[in-house]
């Protein structure tokens, strides 16, 4: 009883820790399969397909280094779609992380 | 996302697929994977939304498809189930067979161990590359336990991890390679410098993965080392002590630690993944 009551006191949560792996989780939710190859949806890329969001057709290469026929005005909307989404969920679940005062509540 | 269409065509034709075969330790205690493969098929329906087949010898309930078949050859394992340890026969040599038992046109194969919390393998189905595995592995206590596996022991080629693979009707090639690779384990295992006394999948399908230029899953698998113990299990996903320290994890996570398949734990872990359906 005693021992079961002093394992608990000793229980530690690194919060730190919770966020890194929080932040681990938000860079694999950017990634997604659209147009016959796998993108990730980083400032880079929504930045590099605004440049071109006019064009109809255009060749780029995907995050295997595969280069594809893309629409990039379609892409781009996805991409930030896909950016909202990951980041909105980043925010509530670490919104929901910096509450937690002790181990119990993790 | 995929269309309403669109992923009307990808449930018909796809679909999860689990290898479990339950055994006995030398001390007597039983590893229910087949019980344990119940909570991941639960953990599968209710994220990716997809059919479950099972591998087994035996019928198990509480799956959309079965597959059985012969137990496969056996070899010894070393697990610490609580403070006691133990061996026992590891059914281990199933998956490089499975292209031509497969259910389904696009199968996802999982460890039964592989605790999934998200919808990220969905991926998978929608890149549909013939044939796509793990090569990745993240460690959520940060202690980077695996970091030592990030090559074949002679540091020549990316490991590669068997717990989840995906592949579709064109990747007949790469099981062939994979058999041809068991068929000469031993003389693989010079070249690659791993044992050749335990069958590893991995180190299989990392040849193949490398030979035959695979894709490799675009994110890591999140992956908890044997001290890492069930503490418990809620919404928020799951809490692992380890060491005087909690962490509770809510993305994909592969568990090491066998206690999970003690009596308690997988009642426990019924509870949690049938209510999370």
């Amino acid at each position: 009883m005693i021992d079961d009551i002093k394992q608990k006191v000793k229980l530690a949560w690194d919060r730190k820790l919770s966020y890194l792996n929080l932040q681990e989780k938000f860079q694999e939710e950017l990634t997604f399969a659209h147009s016959g190859g796998m993108w990730r949806a980083d400032r880079e890329t929504i930045g590099f397909l605004s440049a071109f969001e006019n064009i109809e057709q255009m060749t780029v290469e995907d995050i295997y280094q595969v280069p594809r026929q893309v629409n990039p005005g379609e892409l781009l909307e996805v991409c930030k779609q896909k950016y909202q989404f990951a980041a909105n969920n980043w925010a509530s679940e670490y919104a929901r992380l910096s509450t937690v005062r002790n181990s119990n509540n993790v | 996302m995929p269309g309403y269409q669109q992923l009307e065509t990808l449930i018909m034709s796809s679909g999860v697929l689990l290898v479990a075969f339950d055994s006995v330790t030398d001390q007597g205690s039983t590893l229910r994977y087949t019980e344990l493969a119940k909570v991941c098929a639960n953990l599968v329906r209710k994220n990716l939304k997809l059919p479950v087949g099972i591998v087994s010898d035996t019928k198990v309930d509480g799956f959309d498809e079965h597959v059985i078949v012969d137990k496969p050859v056996a070899d010894t394992r070393h697990v610490a189930i609580g403070n006691v340890h133990q061996s026992y026969n590891w059914y281990n040599d199933y998956r490089r067979q499975l292209f031509n038992l497969t259910p389904f046109k696009r199968t996802l194969l999982l460890d039964v161990d592989y605790f999934l919390q998200t919808d990220q393998y969905l991926k998978c189905f929608e890149f549909d590359a013939p044939f796509q595995i793990i090569n990745r592995v993240y460690d959520p206590t940060r202690r980077k336990s695996f970091d030592k596996y990030l090559t074949l022991p002679n540091r020549t080629i990316p490991q590669c991890w068997a717990t989840a693979m995906y592949w579709n009707q064109n990747a007949s090639e790469y099981f062939e390679y994979a058999n041809m690779i068991a068929d000469n384990y031993k003389y693989y295992s010079r070249v690659f410098g791993f044992s050749h006394k335990q069958y590893r999948n991995d180190m299989v399908f990392s040849i193949v993965s490398h030979m035959m230029s695979g894709y490799n899953m675009p994110w890591a698998m999140h992956m908890t080392s044997g001290d890492c113990a069930l503490y418990d299990a809620n919404d928020h996903g799951l809490k692992l002590q380890y060491s005087n320290n909690v962490i509770r994890v809510n993305s994909d996570v592969h568990v090491l630690n066998k206690n999970i398949m003690s009596d308690d734990n997988l009642n426990y872990l019924q509870n949690w993944s049938n209510n999370a359906n």
